[in-house]
């Protein structure tokens, strides 16, 4: 493809909720102050979590009520609201076939309903790059005018289901989760979801609340190597992220906030790619050491939390991470950094080696705030 | 939409019913897996797999291996891994949770069919998979054929894959449904070794105002018999399909054979 620039997105009035926290500014303010990394989910979640978070997370998504009719949604999640589905499993329909089983896209039209939004609605299921794919995709819905806004909503709630999952694959650390630490032994789960609008960069939508930033860039790429394990050579990773770069200079990223599962090869991974690509030396951060691995959600949560790093210019460091592998890259560790910022990275990676990487930046001549 | 996106070759099975479209593609070719859909085991998983991976056979004929390497890959499906979620909690109640079979659980994941065709013939451009209840198929092939002609990629395998078996699938005719919709979409020069064999004309999704408050229907997916009727004309000119997806958007899909 060419190595045009195509016009910028932006990306506005992020909601975030986990099960500690009602906003993405409180997200962010407790990983910044050094707050422990939250406990082992229960093993059975909290009645209607799902919904709970789900809907604190996209009432400060919303637009104004007169633009709501037309007005999309994208649901990213890698399972959908499981209870429902695990209730389904473990009743004699599911063994007898008695009633139609949940399927996920109920769920984006049950949210859509609750919140009066007309426009198309859509449930992508990437595994971990289901956030960033969303907004990719909501981008991509912006700029062929197929839609004006776009609500992109991820989420996915940690029960038993997926729990039972982890396990089985030995990934879930026995300790606690350190990113890109020598002692890293596995991932810890979380619940969260999060939500954004998504417009065009001219278009500021009336009664704009909270950030405002603008997607400059993306990429997706698949390693097209292995079902559950990245590749070792990271190859899809750098060739998403060289197209998150397109038109940019890779020296112009400031810091990048990546997936930093805590898992052995994961994390491998990612340290290649950055060593490959950039010559400069980044701040990298990473936040699943405080949230968990919020899978589905993971994508969007952190990409709320990008914005809250542009606005302050700061670089909370990566909970967990006492003694890097890769001493050379720039990991913040410890205590949060300020850096003067205007472009940060975005990447994840998912089971079936799905790749994703986005450039998030400053909008010109705007200020990020709009409270 | 015109001039810049264009079908190559469209193959399918629903059941032991197998659909071919291309210039390039036999029309009496034998069915690509004539055990897929008649003779299902709710523990045979990879049935799904197995009739996905003939038919992208099929359609990749004359595709070079470079050209896969940015081909993008855009699925529709209504069930996703709901079979494979059943045989993962299986395994979780004879086991214990904790012990249960990561194989099953590596495959309880909508993406995981579309991730296997990306290892098995080296696609490794973009990879989306849509969740619908109405119009998968459709959905994913109008969101292909949008980014082709928005120059974000040269060429994508779109289409619909699902699996689900017994009485869970609210299907009239049958106990199981076991079916792939599969196309291939790229710009008219994408390829040197085989030629177009359609033009679309039109892919969009229209929103219809204040529609979200209806109730989804919940009849199968319909759009792949409406697909599979758009191309099944030799001698197509102009064809379209408006399929309602029943909860607030409409596809709309149009093309004229070359």
């Amino acid at each position: 493809m060419t190595a045009q620039r195509y016009p910028t997105v932006r990306l506005s009035s992020f909601g975030a909720a986990t099960p500690r926290h009602s906003s993405a500014e409180r997200i962010f303010s407790a990983w910044l102050s050094g707050e422990a990394a939250p406990p082992v989910p229960p093993r059975r979640s909290e009645e209607n979590l799902w919904d709970t978070l789900t809907t604190q997370a996209i009432t400060a998504a919303l637009p104004p009520p007169e633009d709501r009719d037309h007005c999309g949604l994208i649901l990213a999640t890698t399972k959908g609201d499981m209870q429902r589905v695990e209730a389904w499993l473990n009743s004699n329909s599911a063994e007898h076939g008695a009633s139609i089983p949940p399927q996920l896209s109920d769920n984006v039209h049950a949210l859509a309903r609750r919140f009066g939004l007309g426009g198309p609605q859509m449930v992508i299921s990437t595994a971990c790059s289901s956030g960033l794919t969303a907004i990719i995709e909501a981008a991509m819905m912006i700029e062929s005018r197929a839609v004006k806004q776009m609500v992109v909503c991820a989420a996915d709630v940690a029960g038993e289901f997926i729990q039972d999952g982890f396990y089985a694959l030995k990934a879930i650390t026995r300790t606690q989760c350190r990113p890109f630490d020598r002692q890293r032994d596995g991932l810890a789960l979380g619940s969260a979801a999060a939500a954004c609008l998504v417009t065009s960069s001219e278009h500021r939508p009336p009664g704009m609340r909270g950030l405002s930033i603008a997607l400059e860039g993306w990429g997706m790429s698949c390693d097209a190597k292995h079902l559950t394990a990245p590749d070792w050579e990271a190859s899809g990773l750098i060739r998403a992220i060289y197209q998150a770069l397109t038109g940019l200079d890779p020296g112009g990223i400031d810091a990048v906030m990546l997936h930093g599962t805590g898992t052995a090869y994961n994390d491998a991974m990612e340290a290649r790619a950055v060593r490959q690509i950039f010559n400069h030396r980044p701040y990298l951060t990473a936040a699943k050491g405080f949230l968990g691995h919020t899978l589905g959600a993971s994508g969007v949560i952190e990409i709320a939390l990008v914005a809250w790093m542009l606005h302050r210019q700061v670089v909370p460091a990566i909970t967990g991470l006492e003694d890097p592998q890769w001493p050379e890259l720039n990991f913040v560790r410890a205590c949060p950094t300020a850096a003067p910022m205007k472009r940060i990275l975005k990447t994840a990676s998912g089971f079936g080696g799905l790749n994703a990487a986005i450039v998030l930046g400053i909008l010109n001549g705007e200020s990020i705030s709009h409270d | 939409m015109t001039d810049t996106v264009y079908m190559y070759a469209l193959v399918g099975q629903s059941g032991t019913k197998p659909v071919y479209c291309a210039r390039h593609m036999s029309a009496d070719a034998p069915p690509p897996d004539d055990r897929a859909g008649s003779n299902l085991s709710s523990r045979e998983i990879n049935a799904i797999t197995a009739q996905s991976h003939k038919l992208t056979t099929l359609l990749l004929q004359g595709v070079s291996a470079a050209q896969r390497e940015t081909m993008g890959l855009f699925i529709g499906t209504r069930y996703g891994s709901l079979e494979d979620d059943r045989i993962f909690h299986a395994s979780r109640v004879a086991d214990g949770g904790r012990f249960a079979s990561p194989a099953a659980f590596r495959r309880t994941l909508p993406s995981t069919v579309p991730a296997e065709l990306t290892i098995a013939f080296g696609l490794r451009g973009p990879l989306i998979t849509f969740a619908d209840r109405q119009t998968p198929g459709m959905l994913a092939i109008i969101r292909a054929a949008q980014w082709i002609a928005g120059g974000r990629m040269n060429s994508a395998i779109a289409g619909s894959l699902d699996f689900i078996t017994t009485d869970h699938a609210d299907s009239p005719d049958s106990s199981s449904v076991c079916r792939t919709l599969l196309c291939l979409l790229a710009t008219r020069d994408a390829f040197s070794e085989i030629q177009p064999w359609a033009k679309i004309m039109l892919a969009e999704i229209s929103s219809s105002c204040g529609s979200s408050s209806q109730d989804v229907a919940q009849s199968d997916a319909a759009d792949f018999p409406a697909i599979v009727r758009l191309t099944s004309t030799s001698k197509l000119s102009t064809r379209r399909i408006d399929q309602d997806g029943g909860n607030g958007h409409t596809c709309r899909l149009e093309i004229q054979a070359l």
